[in-house]
């Protein structure tokens, strides 16, 4: 079998240049003849390569659409973005369909959250993988099914020259996920984008299904962008922490820097908010309230409503204060606040 | 796409409900043909018979046996092949059958035709963008096909394309295996009145069923792997719509089956759909009997197949079986 190049030429590799850069990302939904709803509000953030970034936030706050718009999956006629996705110096917006497609699951791949529905019930599982490598490479469909047993091998799904035969029904949640991964994986991608991959399996699989995909994009140096409302699992996966919220950015920092002090308190209240075995007290604390509906948005601070912290000044319009330490916060109190953190 | 041992023993079970499901068929017909009014003997006896010579029919054809003697009697040999003679033609109802049958399948087969060469692409466009101006010509084409009755369009057709324009003869018809081409040409109108029902009905669920194909969450996997719009609606689209490919075609096929009755009278068809019709109204029992028997058959045969290719084509079939 003859080596296949993973490596793009036409990737300029330079490090300098961060691999995804969303500078001012708005994407809008239809919400009825003549109007619509900004559900991802001025979003921006870099991704370097083999970077991991966790993409945090409740339900509602525009995660998951952040990330179809990066693939350019949201649905057509219906939903709308403005401003820019650089990748790798390209602007992805101003890209054809058929760029767009040469992108899709070669440089950029996603995984999902359900994998029961999420691969096609009536191909076999060889098949799905085949087509990817036969899309994005020229392949003989012998080659391909080589490949194919081997990316199986790789998410260690056991006996992969049997699996490759079968039909998704036939497979555990756990094996899906892991035959998914290998799907979004197969053509070595530059960027992974995993939208809540463990929310829909048990805990003990949740655990390893992490470890397997924190192996991988470590072993290829593959960025990753890990989409979740679990800060516990997204401080175990990831370098630096983006938290959402009402479809905007309100803090981006190292993950270890909102561990100890968030600057938000959102931040704030969604550490408080994950369970630990020595705190022992009575209830769980929850932030009250609920994430505003898109065409309900307050028009000052959007945390305002819900926020412990909120004075006079809150009322007007938040920008993102880009600090000396190189953290990226939108509340004008960022300096006077002394928030909780996971370790404090 | 081999079979497994369990879509096998599926098809196992299936063809053992074959022989129950015919024989009720056969059952129920004879004893409602017993229920219904009129004793063929009295009109097999001619015009003012004395009563000795009804009795003496009776006694002949086995009238005066109790009706599950003689259902038992008529099944067992029709079993052998053997549906007993005509009570008016006194020709064998097996034979009858078998020369009206081909004009009847001919029909069917080339609605059928029509009806998948039309909606198929139809439902299949309509579904790839919903909303669109072809979205709008599918969906009327289906409400009229559904809303209109067949044999009246069967009567416009006539009237514009046989009368008006000679392009096709108005009634008759002629054998395919003495001359095919003559066979299609006099087949055209009746077969295109019998296909407006199918076109919709296939145009309609193939649509309503690609659209739930194209909103499942693997489809957005598909798309994410980079493939293009069209390898996601033909390759993995149409897999995933076979289902409902061949149960709407089964569905649309067996009730084509039952409009020939009606059609074939229309068209002066000599089909077994006519044939029922005309020994029915002659109190021909016999002969209705014998027909109903084989287009029971017909319909639980096209029925098996569709449960055959059903495995064949899902993989989840086995699994649920």
């Amino acid at each position: 079998m003859k080596p296949v190049s993973y490596r793009d030429p036409s990737l300029t590799d330079n490090a300098a240049q961060p691999l995804l850069s969303v500078s001012d990302l708005s994407v809008y939904f239809r919400a009825g003849r003549k109007s619509s709803n900004r559900v991802v509000d001025n979003v921006t953030f870099d991704v370097a390569r083999g970077e991991t970034v966790g993409l945090v936030g409740e339900s509602g706050s525009g995660k998951t659409v952040t990330g179809l718009s990066l693939l350019g999956l949201l649905p057509e006629g219906i939903a709308w973005t403005e401003g820019q996705i650089g990748f790798d110096g390209k602007d992805i917006g101003k890209m054809s369909e058929s760029e767009m497609r040469r992108l899709r699951g070669r440089h950029i791949s996603m995984i999902f959250q359900e994998p029961m529905t999420a691969l096609d019930p009536v191909f076999t599982i060889g098949e799905q993988l085949t087509e990817t490598l036969r899309t994005h490479f020229p392949m003989s469909k012998r080659e391909a099914r080589e490949r194919a047993i081997t990316a199986l091998e790789d998410v260690g799904i056991p006996l992969p020259h049997k699996r490759v035969e079968e039909y998704p029904h036939h497979l555990s949640g756990g094996m899906r996920q892991r035959a998914m991964i290998a799907i979004a994986l197969a053509c070595e991608p530059d960027l992974l984008i995993a939208d809540e991959p463990t929310t829909a399996l048990d805990v003990t699989i949740q655990a390893q299904i992490i470890d397997l995909i924190m192996k991988i994009v470590s072993d290829r140096n593959t960025a990753l962008i890990f989409i979740s409302h679990n800060l516990g699992v997204v401080s175990q996966v990831c370098d630096r922490m983006i938290t959402m919220y009402a479809g905007q950015v309100v803090e981006d920092s190292v993950t270890d820097e909102v561990l100890e002090q968030p600057l938000h308190p959102y931040s704030s209240g969604l550490l408080a908010s994950v369970p630990r075995k020595s705190v022992s007290s009575s209830r769980l604390p929850s932030i009250p309230g609920r994430v505003p509906s898109p065409d309900a948005m307050p028009p000052g601070c959007r945390f305002e409503p819900r926020c412990t912290f909120a004075q006079a000044g809150c009322e007007a319009a938040q920008v993102l204060h880009r600090r000396a330490d190189g953290r990226v916060v939108r509340c004008h109190r960022h300096d006077q606040l002394t928030l909780k953190g996971a370790l404090t | 796409m081999v079979l497994t041992r369990a879509s096998q023993r599926m098809i196992g079970r299936r063809l053992l409900q074959f022989i129950p499901v015919v024989f009720a068929v056969a059952f129920i017909t004879f004893m409602l043909l017993n229920l219904a009014p009129g004793d063929p003997a009295e009109l097999l006896a001619g015009e003012f018979p004395t009563e000795e010579r009804i009795q003496e029919i009776r006694e002949y054809y086995g009238f005066d046996r109790p009706v599950i003697v003689q259902f038992v009697d008529w099944f067992s040999s029709a079993m052998t092949g053997d549906l007993s003679n005509s009570l008016l033609s006194r020709e064998p109802v097996f034979d009858i059958i078998a020369s009206r049958f081909p004009y009847t399948l001919m029909m069917v087969t080339y609605a059928m035709i029509i009806a998948i060469a039309i909606g198929a692409p139809l439902g299949i466009a309509a579904a790839a963008r919903p909303g669109s101006w072809v979205d709008s010509i599918a969906t009327g084409i289906s409400s009229f096909g559904v809303a209109v009755p067949y044999f009246w369009v069967g009567m416009v057709l006539v009237a514009v394309f046989a009368l008006k324009y000679p392009i096709f003869p108005a009634t008759g018809s002629v054998p395919f295996s003495e001359d095919p081409i003559g066979a299609i040409h006099a087949a055209t109108l009746p077969a295109i009145a019998l296909s407006m029902s199918g076109i919709a009905e296939i145009t309609r669920q193939l649509r309503a069923a690609m659209i739930e194909v194209l909103s499942s969450p693997y489809v957005r996997t598909l798309r994410a792997k980079g493939l293009s719009r069209q390898a996601v609606l033909f390759r993995h689209g149409l897999r995933n719509v076979g289902i409902t490919v061949i149960t709407v075609i089964t569905l649309v096929f067996n009730r084509k089956i039952g409009a020939t009755v009606v059609l074939e009278t229309v068209f002066a068809v000599p089909g077994v759909g006519s044939t029922l019709v005309h020994s029915a109204v002659n109190k021909d029992y016999v002969v209705v009997q014998g027909v109903i028997l084989v287009i029971a058959l017909v319909v639980v045969t096209v029925n098996l197949l569709a449960d055959v290719l059903y495995a064949i084509i899902d993989p989840r079939v086995e699994a649920e079986a």
